[in-house]
């Protein structure tokens, strides 16, 4: 119909991609709930925990919200609000704990 | 448009074009509300030591005059356009989810009137009449909202009243998103679309991505208020900057989610009345999604008197400058178009020029604000009142007149008054600089916004009484646009299918338009589908009658009945009573259970 909807014809994932997806899901959290009780990894537990879940949401946002197989329109239309998000979140960590202060300067 | 009759058919129905007219005549309601609310404010400071309202009754005005202009009035409007015209604009027959979208008016009737019930509950909390209206300012700073400081409803009513309206604004989002992307028509591609049409969908991203951050803030502030906790509260190690920040992340993209339809609007008129495409279509296009995108980056220039230090201001307004490079651009553009072009000054037009002219007063002053040293010496004073209003006012308002003007044909069949139109627009245009003007001068000899009165010392007293007879001038302009509207459904001159000779599809099919829309979906070829282009001939019309009969699903009663359940939800923590929410609760699930099994094709 339009220039979108040409690209929307591919493929659906069958039952059995969702359910492997699931299973890899479920992997992962049991992952990030173990890697809380081994102490090897207290010292990276934030980057570690932050990597699973990134992972997690790719999958979920590829497959389940089918952004995989959708026209790569739509992945743009998410992922430069998902950029700005990120960029906005950072910069107001970054003003709410008043990082962003010259060395001497009242801020 | 449908040709049911009775109350019931209005109240059940899920007609774009319908829905678009509920949203215009609820927005107008409130619009005149809101103005009201702004002449008791003229009124009280024409003259020094004022003394026709009480101080506590001025903060329920101001703060009810920004949350109604803002929220009620301006947005709807907008949205009023939205719904009647995207899906013409695009070839539609309808928007994509058309029970959302009935869903999304009659939540925000309801969260209109839920947050303007506040001025007449009073007795029933203890207090008087006129009491308990919402008074903490439309942006409700923190910790000034904290039941500690602002004990009574009033702060209750605004904080449950917005969280009721962004839900209708997100519904309408993803709706109108859905729309655009998916529902145009064979050929319409992306760089095809009406700039109106892509303005909307710059604006519909702004508002799903803006909403929620609010949707969070108030969310803390609910909790603070009814539940004990502290995200605001500085006695415990928290901070109130965060509202600050909260309600600024959202109040930016806020800010351009009121521009850009109105931008949007104007591209379209200006070409319509000067018979030229509009110059640079690709640039005011892109233009206007890096204004989606920078409005994102400029928060805290609304915070450079908090003190965030010399980098964060710096940064900040380093992006508010910035900003105004694509905003200038369009405004270029829109003035190349008129260059050179076959001119015609309907009123439609004056406002679409009006509107270029007051948007760049509004523009340069927030270019003086965007420099943090300046803006100490600006902020919450009446400078920064005078440049809202010629951003909102002057921007928006002008805007949506144009299309008011230019639409209005297509939304009813008839034509406005043309030399009552342009009385208005000139009373309109005169009055908003008597009233606007002054203050930027009142502002910077030294008068500070939000105050109800002030002492004839501080030398502002004939400055006020001249903003204060320019406001009564706008309100005698909007009167005259009453009359032009209750004239015209008699008197109106009958519209034929394109009374302007636009170039977009909204203007080959009949005004208004059958409730199907188009009798075929057209095939677009062109930018300009209606025009003779260097490479196209203009479009063949749809025919009169549809070649075979088109299927129009009937309307449903329960996107109102889960609506209803909200500000019922809303009542409970208001009056401390369980059994409210669960019946607000079950009303909402039921509306929202049986229309999802509810048969809408047959």
């Amino acid at each position: 119909m339009t220039e979108t909807s040409h690209t929307e014809e591919h493929q659906h994932p069958t039952a059995d991609v969702y359910l492997r997806v699931g299973a890899v899901l479920v992997i992962l959290t049991v992952l990030e709930v173990g890697v809380f009780y081994v102490p090897a990894f207290h010292t990276v537990l934030v980057p570690v925990l932050l990597v699973l879940s990134a992972t997690k949401f790719a999958l979920v946002v590829m497959f389940y919200m089918h952004l995989k197989a959708d026209s790569k329109f739509f992945t743009f239309l998410f992922g430069v609000p998902l950029l700005l998000a990120v960029g906005v979140m950072v910069a107001l960590l970054f003003l709410f704990f008043g990082a962003l202060t010259l060395r001497g300067a009242a801020g | 448009m449908s040709d049911a009759r009775g109350l019931a058919s209005w109240l059940t129905t899920t007609d774009h074009k319908r829905i678009g007219l509920l949203y215009f005549w609820t927005a107008l309601a409130f619009f005149l509300i809101g103005g009201i609310e702004a002449l008791f404010i003229r009124a009280q400071l024409a003259q020094p030591n004022g003394r026709l309202v009480s101080a506590e009754t001025y903060n329920q005005l101001f703060t009810m005059h920004g949350t109604t202009m803002i929220f009620l009035a301006l947005m709807p409007l907008g949205a009023s356009f939205f719904n009647y015209m995207v899906p013409l604009q695009i070839g539609a027959r309808d928007v994509a989810f058309p029970r959302l979208n009935a869903f999304s008016y009659w939540v925000f009737l309801f969260g209109g009137l839920f947050l303007n019930a506040s001025w007449f509950v009073g007795p029933l909390f203890h207090a008087g009449i006129l009491n308990v209206a919402p008074n903490g300012g439309w942006f409700g700073y923190a910790n000034l909202t904290e039941r500690q400081y602002s004990p009574g409803p009033n702060i209750d009513f605004w904080v449950l009243g917005l969280q009721i309206l962004g839900i209708s604004s997100l519904a309408a989002g993803f709706n109108f998103i859905v729309t655009i992307l998916n529902m145009r028509a064979p050929g319409m591609k992306m760089m095809r679309l009406p700039v109106f049409t892509w303005m909307t969908l710059v604006t519909q991203f702004l508002i799903i991505t803006a909403f929620p951050v609010i949707t969070v803030g108030l969310a803390f502030l609910i909790f603070d208020r009814f539940f004990g906790t502290h995200f605001y509260v500085r006695e415990a190690g928290a901070t109130p900057i965060l509202w600050q920040h909260l309600f600024w992340l959202f109040g930016h993209p806020e800010v351009y989610i009121l521009i850009l339809p109105a931008m949007g609007v104007v591209s379209d008129v200006l070409p319509t009345f000067s018979r030229k495409p509009l110059f640079g279509y690709p640039v005011v296009v892109y233009s206007g999604v890096l204004i989606g995108l920078m409005s994102w980056g400029v928060w805290s220039h609304h915070m450079f008197a908090v003190g965030l230090g010399p980098i964060a201001d710096s940064v900040f307004a380093a992006t508010t400058m910035l900003i105004a490079v694509p905003t200038g651009v369009k405004i270029f553009n829109w003035i190349a178009t008129l260059w050179g072009g076959d001119i015609r000054g309907t009123t439609a037009l004056h406002f679409a020029v009006g509107f270029i002219a007051m948007f760049i007063i509004g523009g340069l002053s927030g270019v003086t604000h965007a420099s943090p040293p300046t803006d100490l010496q600006q902020t919450d004073s009446y400078y920064v009142v005078a440049h809202i209003h010629y951003v909102f006012f002057g921007g928006t308002i002008f805007g949506l007149f144009a299309g008011i003007y230019y639409w209005w044909p297509k939304m009813t069949g008839r034509l406005l008054d043309e030399t009552l139109g342009k009385t208005h627009f000139w009373l309109q245009f005169i009055g908003m600089n008597l009233a606007f003007f002054p203050m930027h001068l009142i502002g910077l000899l030294g008068m500070p916004r939000r105050v109800y009165t002030y002492a004839p010392e501080l030398g502002v007293g004939s400055l006020n009484l001249v903003s204060t007879l320019g406001a009564f001038l706008i309100a005698l302009s909007i009167l005259i646009f009453l009359v032009n509207l209750w004239r015209t459904r008699t008197r109106g001159r009958p519209a034929p299918n394109d009374p302007w000779g636009g170039a977009t599809l909204e203007w080959s099919i009949p005004s208004p338009p059958p409730v199907y829309n188009f009798s075929v979906i057209p095939t677009i070829t062109s930018r300009l589908p209606r025009w003779t282009t260097e490479r196209h001939g203009p479009m063949r019309d749809p025919p009169a009658t549809p070649p075979e009969p088109i299927h129009v699903p009937g309307g449903s009663w329960w996107p109102l009945i889960a609506a209803f359940g909200l500000p019922v939800l809303a009542l409970a923590p208001l009056t401390h009573t369980l059994w409210v929410a669960f019946a607000g609760a079950a009303l909402l699930l039921l509306g929202v259970y049986r229309w999802a099994f509810e048969p809408f094709e047959v």
